[in-house]
């Protein structure tokens, strides 16, 4: 009994010290994981909000380079390809992954363009005389002649809680369905028309430069597709910076 | 105390153990961070090196050469790189390496197949946080993105009948060359462009304007379009004669195929102001005296124009002539007139004539004078059998003495008929019908029955000029206007002899002749569109309103395959805002499974310029 009661002691001494170690362990441990966690998924989340932007522009592209391929982003239905490409962003308002107006991210796509001689052969009518033959094309003939303007936008999503970085054309100057005639031409709802682009100073878009880090040349356009959600939901213990809204774009 | 020294040998262990597992532990979470930087800037390296690529594809044109070309490929794909990846992205180390290349594909035989292949390939030092401790201080990410863009194999096809020669200046001719020379800057020198210019013959040759589609020559051909018909104050122009638009539509095909490049985006641009009335065949000769519209171009006996083998004609009853013209043997050849017995120099009915036959002037619905034959290509002869090359000597107008063979622009009155199929295997009957309308009869699309000098439609929009047009009816709809048909009657004493030919295309008549032109047209280009190795997508332009000639609505809607046509200037239902109209009609001959192709109208020739921007806009995607 004697050499049992040493040991009975000696137990009773280390009695919790596992439990103590296991708890100073877990102070390390556990922010560790749970920040491992966070940025984890932040992280992939961050990764998914710049794949769909990509998909985006991409699918933007395809729709402007070929009309007839049907991926008109104005439609309902071909948005939701790409709201089912941002799954898990709170961006669908329903189980047919229609986009929600009021959800937690948004894609905003634009074309803007630098206008050139093509804009304003079309938006210019008819030409004065003797343009382009004897005369070439300029701001006194064309006003937005040498400047950016949009051509195209299109929301996705929440598009009362975020906006372009690079500015907004007014939302009266986009064309509805209404004005694009029966049957809606496609890629006609969200485009401004030629003689706006060419002639209307409110669809420049002066910012385009400054936003990007981008310098066309004339006639030139590109496709911008902008993704904005909003993660705070993976903001387990504030590990996160606020505010706590991924952004990612695609220009092509 | 064996038991006891183990026991406290074992003091402490856990600590070690857990900090044993501490370090493993930070090495995965290291790890995983390190991982997750080279994943995270690898994804964006990969979306800027595809969005690189993209736009690239697009920037080859508006450039004047390949060198160009290639150099603003390369430019761009560095450009749009850049905007998407910033330097110093997610701390990423130094600049990106970034490499755009470009390739023309080549088929099994060597050659160009139509596409090109942008290729960026970038390379960017990903930093290390926790695998900086084994001395790793970054880590290479290296992604490739490609885009291929379709050439585009481009044959611009020009109207440049006399009808293109307005009164005002600029013509419409000058109008044309010169927004038809700003059109082909707008491509690029990748592209096989060419340009056809046509009247009653189609213009092959450089001397021309003819350049068969080739790449790197848009220079050329903008200098030439514009030589067409320089801007005033000049007056020179090639426009002039009649409008044969099957053949040029045929000789476009035969072009678009030459290059072979069945991947690209094979592509005719039709501008037209009218109607075409030029028929290409083989036609069978009339051998025997018969009664037709047209003037005497041979005397039999020799003696004057007033033959003594032909006679003045009534007018037949329950028909009119216009008015003021006599029912005679016109030897002017200017004038509406029914020539009884109509001299013959051929001999043998088996034998045919090749060539190309039009119309003179208006699309006359009286009958009257018509032309040809004339070639329906540069270089190309037209055929004359030997049994028509008999007697001599013959007259042609008054004072000019012919001596053996005719003259070929008086041929025409040696051809019994229009044939029901052209030289180049065309339906003149018209195209297979996919809707309905006063225009479709057993199951074709056709103007067989067509009046055009008919049923004047004035434009709502006061600004058209002219403001109100000639848009046709049905001959049925109008019983008393010459033979009320396009074909020779049987049983007719105003046509004796010529009965033989019932049911026939008449050639004495402008209005068939336009007709079957018409109908012609729609066939050739039913078949350069079911071409299903080429693919090829037909554009139109219209310009309404010049000279006296119908507008049709239909026809080169037809012509382009557009889904729905919009309304031409002279409808009722015609908005000037021609983006936004009120009503579309449906396409009768639309055809799913071939390419839908754009078709623009105007009245105005001051807005060739903004159509023909529109459809490179549309065609290569420009802008809009």
């Amino acid at each position: 009994m004697r050499l049992i009661q040493p040991k009975q002691t000696q137990g009773r001494k280390e009695a919790g010290n596992t439990i103590i170690e296991f708890g100073l362990v877990m102070v390390f441990l556990v922010p560790m994981f749970a920040g491992a966690f966070t940025i984890g998924l932040a992280l992939a989340k961050g990764i998914q909000v710049s794949n769909v932007a990509r998909d985006a522009v991409v699918l933007a592209v395809r729709s402007t380079e070929d009309p007839q391929s049907g991926l008109d982003l104005s439609t309902t239905q071909n948005q939701r390809i790409i709201v089912k490409a941002a799954n898990g962003l709170g961006m669908a308002s329903d189980a047919s992954f229609d986009p929600s107006a009021t959800g937690n991210a948004a894609v905003i796509l634009s074309r803007v363009v630098m206008v050139g001689p093509t804009e304003c052969s079309l938006g210019v009518v008819p030409a004065p005389a003797g343009v382009p033959a004897t005369t070439p094309w300029s701001a006194g003939n064309c006003p937005n002649f040498g400047s950016y303007a949009f051509e195209y936008r299109i929301v996705i999503g929440n598009g009362t809680r975020w906006s372009s970085t690079f500015g907004s054309p007014p939302s009266a100057d986009l064309q509805t369905a209404a004005q694009c005639g029966t049957p809606v031409p496609a890629n006609c709802v969200g485009s401004i028309t030629a003689k706006n682009i060419a002639t209307n100073a409110a669809v420049k878009a002066p910012n385009f430069p400054t936003a990007t880090g981008m310098t066309l040349a004339p006639s030139v356009y590109a496709l911008v597709s902008e993704m904005y959600a909003d993660v705070s939901f993976l903001n387990f213990f504030n590990i996160l910076s606020n505010p706590t809204v991924i952004y990612a774009r695609s220009i092509s | 105390m064996a038991t006891q020294r183990r026991r406290l040998g074992q003091k402490g262990m856990a600590i070690a153990l857990y900090g044993l597992m501490l370090i493993s532990v930070i090495g995965f979470v290291g790890m995983a961070v390190d991982i997750g930087t080279i994943y995270m800037i690898r994804a964006r390296l990969s979306a800027a090196v595809d969005a690189a690529a993209l736009a690239a594809g697009r920037s080859v044109n508006l450039q004047n050469n390949l060198q160009e070309a290639q150099t603003a490929a390369q430019n761009t794909a560095t450009q749009f790189f850049n905007a998407n990846f910033p330097s110093g992205y997610f701390n990423s180390i130094g600049s990106p390496t970034v490499t755009p290349t470009l390739t023309q594909e080549t088929d099994a035989n060597g050659n160009p197949s139509g596409v090109l292949d942008f290729q960026v390939t970038a390379t960017v030092a990903a930093p290390t946080y926790f695998m900086n401790i084994f001395n790793v201080h970054s880590i290479n990410v290296a992604t490739t993105g490609t885009a291929s863009r379709r050439g585009v194999v481009m044959v611009l096809v020009l109207d440049i009948s006399s009808s293109m020669n307005t009164p005002t200046t600029p013509t419409a001719c000058q109008a044309m060359a010169a927004a038809a020379s700003n059109f082909v800057t707008l491509f690029s020198p990748f592209d096989y462009v060419g340009v056809l210019p046509f009247d009653l013959t189609v213009h092959t040759t450089n001397a021309k304007t003819g350049y068969p589609p080739a790449q790197n020559q848009l220079a050329t051909l903008s200098t030439a379009i514009a030589a067409i018909a320089p801007p005033p104050p000049s007056t020179t122009n090639q426009c002039g004669s009649n409008t044969n638009t099957i053949t040029a539509l045929n000789q476009a095909y035969q072009w678009i195929k030459s290059v072979g490049e069945p991947l690209a985006l094979n592509t005719i641009v039709l501008f037209t102001d009218g109607s075409p009335n030029g028929i290409t065949a083989n036609f069978q000769t009339r051998t025997q005296l018969d009664s037709r519209w047209g003037f005497a171009l041979n005397e039999p006996d020799g003696n004057g124009f007033q033959g003594t083998l032909w006679t003045n004609a009534t007018a037949p009853t329950g028909t009119s002539t216009p008015p003021g013209i006599a029912n005679s043997c016109d030897p002017q050849g200017s004038n509406n007139a029914i020539c009884i017995n109509m001299p013959t120099v051929c001999t043998n009915a088996a034998d045919t004539i090749f060539g190309s036959i039009s119309q003179t002037s208006g699309q006359n619905s009286y009958g009257g004078q018509t032309y040809g034959m004339q070639a329906p290509l540069d270089g190309v002869s037209i055929s004359i059998p030997a049994s028509c090359q008999a007697t001599s000597p013959k007259k042609g107008s008054p004072g000019t003495l012919l001596t053996g063979l005719p003259s070929a622009d008086y041929m025409r009155q040696y051809v019994a008929y229009i044939p029901d199929t052209d030289y180049y295997g065309n339906n003149l009957h018209g195209v297979t019908a996919t809707g309905s309308g006063p225009t479709v009869a057993n199951g074709l699309v056709t103007r067989d029955n067509w009046l055009f000098q008919v049923n004047n439609e004035c434009s709502p929009d006061p600004t058209v000029t002219p403001n109100c047009k000639n848009v046709g009816d049905l001959w049925s709809n109008y019983t008393n206007i010459g033979m009320v048909s396009n074909f020779f009657p049987l049983n007719n004493n105003a046509y004796a002899n010529a009965d033989v030919y019932a049911g026939k295309f008449r050639p004495d008549q402008p209005n068939s002749i336009v007709a079957a032109s018409m109908n012609g047209t729609m066939d050739q280009a039913n078949t350069v569109r079911k071409d299903t190795t080429y693919n090829i997508k037909i554009n139109v332009i219209y310009l309404t309103g010049n000279g006296g000639d119908a507008v049709d609505r239909e026809f080169l809607p037809i012509v382009a395959n557009a889904k729905w046509i919009i309304p031409l200037p002279y409808d009722s239902q015609y908005v000037a805002d021609a983006t936004n109209p009120t009503q579309l009609y449906q396409n009768p001959a639309y055809q799913t499974t071939q390419q839908t192709g754009t078709y623009l109208v105007t009245a105005d020739k001051t807005q060739l310029t903004s159509l023909f921007a529109q459809l490179a806009s549309e065609t290569l995607r420009l802008s809009h």
